[in-house]
């Protein structure tokens, strides 16, 4: 169960940004933080690694609003490095 | 609060403080939350650069019970700014692959036993013995500065072979042909600032976003704080890199030289050239035939002549580049408002004319003044961690000497014989062989004048990423008296065919010190043991020097009797480092880089001290000491108003210029045909490179499972039509052929990159599909660099399978 520490940037325009972070709200797998300008900082919590893999270089790209994501830091369960 | 909600906790907190630091450009408070996590937790955290590629990021490694746990973009670092790529954040996993080797290894018949490390050395120490001027040494720019220095030392001075050379030879030689026939001296004027500065940066040929992610990100994020920048991707295929730019521009293969040639002709055509910049500061230079890296001095009203037939519209015609487009890049360039960085890697470097195209986009840069501001640079950037630092500032290629000297220059070979106290003539005169040249030899019998018997290699994969493996690597393995030796930390393509396999620690099981892209040294300390008897590549080196030096080879002794590696401990006593087991008793990394660092200020290359790297993300040489005891980086050589080595008043110097007179070269180069196209028999063009998720032969990468799964395997990108003419389908197996070599894989049409008809490529990260079989060894004349971007291929449709879906 990999935990994920991202940054989310979001697109300039006022209606896909705030549809992006709805998106992203309504996932469970994900905890929000507090949004500074475009950037918004979130947490990925996912079930194995592979799907946290999917997940940032796939899903949150995909979502309309979402311009880049960085990660920043990311815990493996020990052992499973 | 449960561990869980701990780590979540804790990762929003680094998260938190990335955000704030990205969309505010500074620290949210004083308060480090990251560290005061740290602190709640059981994880040590240290630094360390990335093990992957030449962006050069650090890492900050969480150590649990003497394991790897974590990884995190170090937040104090400048390359990074605390983020990571996904082959970054999954550095960790690379320590703990299932088939890590632990124990050296000597081929019997078809199968491995073990021996001890003592056989293993004895074996090696043998081999040098019997024939030292055909022994042969093959590293790479993932070598560690201390590791490369101690191979330049061994072999040069100890071995009296000069026939080393790396993996950088196919990598990035041809870059440092370009500066070196441009200004005289290696590696770039400007660093990765200029990516946060400048308003225009052109790719060419270089797929960043993919390749060099962390540094492409950097320019990406700067829209999204509401900065201009516009990106031109020029290519051969699409990649990622265009989906974030404002242009692509698709060129037939080899023709960068004919668009650089057109920018040229519009700047003189519109007169947007820099006069002062070139009256001032430039020479110019063309082609001596037989060529030479000096070439010969030509006027202005020459230069002018030769461009001149490069129009637009004839430009279009030889690179497919409509007029407009090259019309729009030459008002770029003669706009003095803009600034301009070019970023290039592989696609300009992996050329049969590597050193043109690479001179030929210095020389816009400095006809149109386009140098030497913040956001104005040429630069170009490496695939491996350290191709920098260990390549080309130790000089750990057949021709070099540590600090920008070269094996040609007696009086340069004369400063590091009196560095290492050995007699004078230690050195051999004769440059070595260039890699495609010793594999050539090596696959060449002894009775047909193949001179190198036995290869060492450390830290790369030539059984993999060589070209033309089927001239220029299998061969080896039927002649009698070729002995491969291969020190690495998984069975890989090359140990396959060793005669005998050392395992070696890796990244942070080890000391190190790498320089990345932009003259960036960095220092790491060893924090996790390597597995089972895996022993660092260093020690494996100073092991066989002194298994010599006691067996009395005469040259293992310096001027004064003593061992070559003497190592001391601060009361100058020496310690038996070769002694595994009294290895750790002082730092050898320290010692031996304090050892290399006087050299590197004969070219102005000064690195800083091993201890203020300590305290460091590193640091960008020149570095030097002011007044009151700081140590200062440089972000722009050659210009005033910051390389502490330009004289006052100069403005701009290129103070190792070749014409001695502080001025750049702007050379002429004539576009020319590749050395290989297709034609009826081999109608495709064939082009080869990397993926996101996989770094370099893959040896690593496709030991994380999650990498490994995001991409399992290599394929054939083909556009939909040639799939639909040939009636292939997607997933399908098919025969891919060049004059070299044939390979069966599957078809991904379109592919990741969308390649345009007629075009096929292949990664080159799976062992199971060896694309080069295929390629091309035809090199750069004065780099020596291999094409591996385009070759004459043909793809056959060869039907589904029992057992295929
Ligand atoms: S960009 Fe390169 S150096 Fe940075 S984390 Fe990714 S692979 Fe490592």
């Amino acid at each position: 169960m990999p935990i994920s520490g991202l940054v989310v940037t979001l697109s300039d325009d006022e209606q896909q940004s705030t549809e992006a972070m709805a998106a992203l709200e309504a996932d469970d797998r994900i905890t929000v933080g507090d949004r500074q300008k475009n950037r918004l900082p979130i947490v990925a919590e996912t079930g194995s690694i592979d799907e946290g893999h999917r997940l940032v270089r796939d899903e949150l790209p995909d979502i309309e609003g979402v311009v880049f994501v960085d990660v920043v830091t990311v815990k493996f369960e020990k052992g499973r490095c | 609060m449960d561990r869980r909600d701990f780590l979540k906790v804790s990762a929003m907190a680094a998260a938190t403080t990335a955000a704030t630091r990205m969309a505010y450009g500074q620290e949210a408070g004083a308060l480090d939350e990251q560290v005061a996590d740290r602190a709640a937790d059981t994880v040590e955290w240290n630094k360390a650069p990335c093990r992957f590629c030449g962006v050069g990021c650090t890492l900050q490694v969480g150590v649990d019970n003497g394991r790897v746990v974590a990884v995190s973009g170090d937040r104090k670092a400048e390359v990074n700014q605390g983020t990571a790529c996904v082959k970054g954040y999954h550095a960790g996993s690379i320590l703990y692959g299932a088939d890590r080797l632990q124990q050296p290894l000597k081929r019997e018949g078809d199968d491995f036993v073990e021996i001890t490390w003592n056989e293993a050395i004895g074996i090696i120490a043998d081999r040098i013995e019997e024939d030292p001027e055909k022994f042969a040494f093959y590293g790479s720019g993932q070598w560690t500065i201390p590791e490369g220095y101690a191979v330049q030392k061994f072999m040069r001075g100890g071995v009296r072979s000069n026939h080393l050379d790396p993996n950088a030879r196919l990598c990035m030689a041809s870059a440092v042909t370009g500066f070196l026939a441009v200004y005289g001296v290696d590696e770039p004027a400007g660093t990765y600032t200029d990516l946060d500065e400048c308003d225009v940066l052109i790719n060419w040929g270089n797929n960043p976003a993919e390749m060099h992610p962390v540094l492409f990100s950097r320019v990406v994020d700067r829209r999204a704080k509401g900065e201009e920048v516009e990106i031109i991707d020029m290519g051969l295929r699409r990649s990622r890199t265009t989906d974030h730019s404002q242009h692509f521009i698709r060129f037939n293969p080899h023709t960068d030289i004919a668009i650089a040639l057109g920018i040229a002709h519009l700047l003189i055509e519109n007169d947007t050239y820099d006069k002062d910049f070139v009256e001032n500061h430039c020479n110019f230079r063309g082609n001596t035939d037989p060529l030479t890296l000096q070439g010969e001095e030509i006027s202005f009203e020459k230069f002018k002549e030769e461009i001149q037939k490069y129009t637009p519209e004839h430009v279009e015609e030889l690179s497919g580049v409509d007029a407009d487009t090259i019309r729009m890049l030459g008002d770029r360039f003669g706009d003095p408002d803009l600034r301009i960085t070019s970023l290039w890697c592989m696609g300009m470097n992996q050329h049969t004319r590597g050193t043109a195209v690479n001179s030929l986009v210095h020389g816009i840069h400095l006809l149109s003044g386009h140098f030497g501001r913040p956001g104005d640079s040429p630069t170009s950037l490496t695939g491996q961690p350290s191709a920098c630092g260990t390549v080309r500032e130790v000089g750990t290629l057949a021709h070099a000497l540590p600090g920008g000297r070269v094996i040609a220059n007696e009086e340069e070979r004369g400063h590091i014989e009196e560095h290492w106290n050995v007699p004078e003539g230690r050195i051999p005169s004769e440059p070595g062989y260039h890699t495609v040249k010793m594999w050539e030899n090596f696959c060449t019998p002894e009775d047909e004048g193949g001179d190198v018997n036995t290869i060492w290699v450390q830290v790369t994969n030539p059984g993999q990423s060589m070209p033309n493996l089927n001239n220029l690597f299998y061969p080896a393995r039927e002649l009698e008296e070729k002995f491969l030796i291969v020190s690495d930390v998984y069975p890989t393509a090359t140990t396959k065919y060793a005669d005998l396999v050392l395992p070696s620690a890796m990244w942070v099981e080890k000391n190190g010190v790498y320089g990345n892209s932009e003259r960036r040294t960095q220092q790491w300390f060893k924090m996790v043991e390597p597995p089972g008897d895996a022993r660092e590549d260093l020690w494996q080196v100073l092991a066989v020097a002194r298994e010599l030096y006691d067996r009395g080879f005469e040259t293992m002794r310096d001027a004064d009797g003593e061992f070559l590696f003497r190592i001391e401990d601060d009361d100058g006593n020496e310690v038996p480092v070769h002694n595994y087991n009294r290895f750790d008793e002082v730092n050898v990394d320290r010692a031996l880089y304090e050892e290399y660092r006087p050299l590197t200020h004969y070219k102005q290359k000064n690195v800083a001290p091993y201890d203020v790297l300590v305290e460091k993300r590193g640091l960008r040489w020149p570095v030097v000491e002011t007044e009151d005891g700081v140590w200062e980086e440089t972000e722009f050589r050659f210009a005033e108003f910051d390389d502490p080595f330009v004289d006052e008043g100069a403005e701009f110097q290129f103070y190792h210029s070749p014409t001695g007179d502080d001025r750049a070269l702007i050379w002429f180069h004539p576009q020319e045909p590749p050395a290989e196209e297709p034609d009826d028999d081999y109608p495709f063009w064939l082009s080869t490179g990397r993926v996101l998720e996989h770094w370099h032969t893959g040896t690593m990468t496709m030991r994380i499972p999650q990498l490994r799964r995001a991409m399992p395997q290599a394929y054939v990108e083909v556009h939909r039509k040639d799939a639909r003419r040939l009636k292939i389908s997607d997933g399908e197996t098919v025969k891919l052929e060049t004059r070299r070599g044939s390979m069966e894989l599957p078809v991904w049409i379109n592919g990741r990159g969308r390649v345009p008809e007629g075009t096929l490529f292949v990664p080159f990260f799976d062992e199971r599909m060896m694309i080069n079989d295929l390629t091309l060894s035809d090199h750069d004349p004065h780099s020596k660099q291999p094409d591996y971007k385009k070759c004459a291929a043909r793809l056959q449709k060869i039907g589904r399978r029992e057992g295929e879906g």
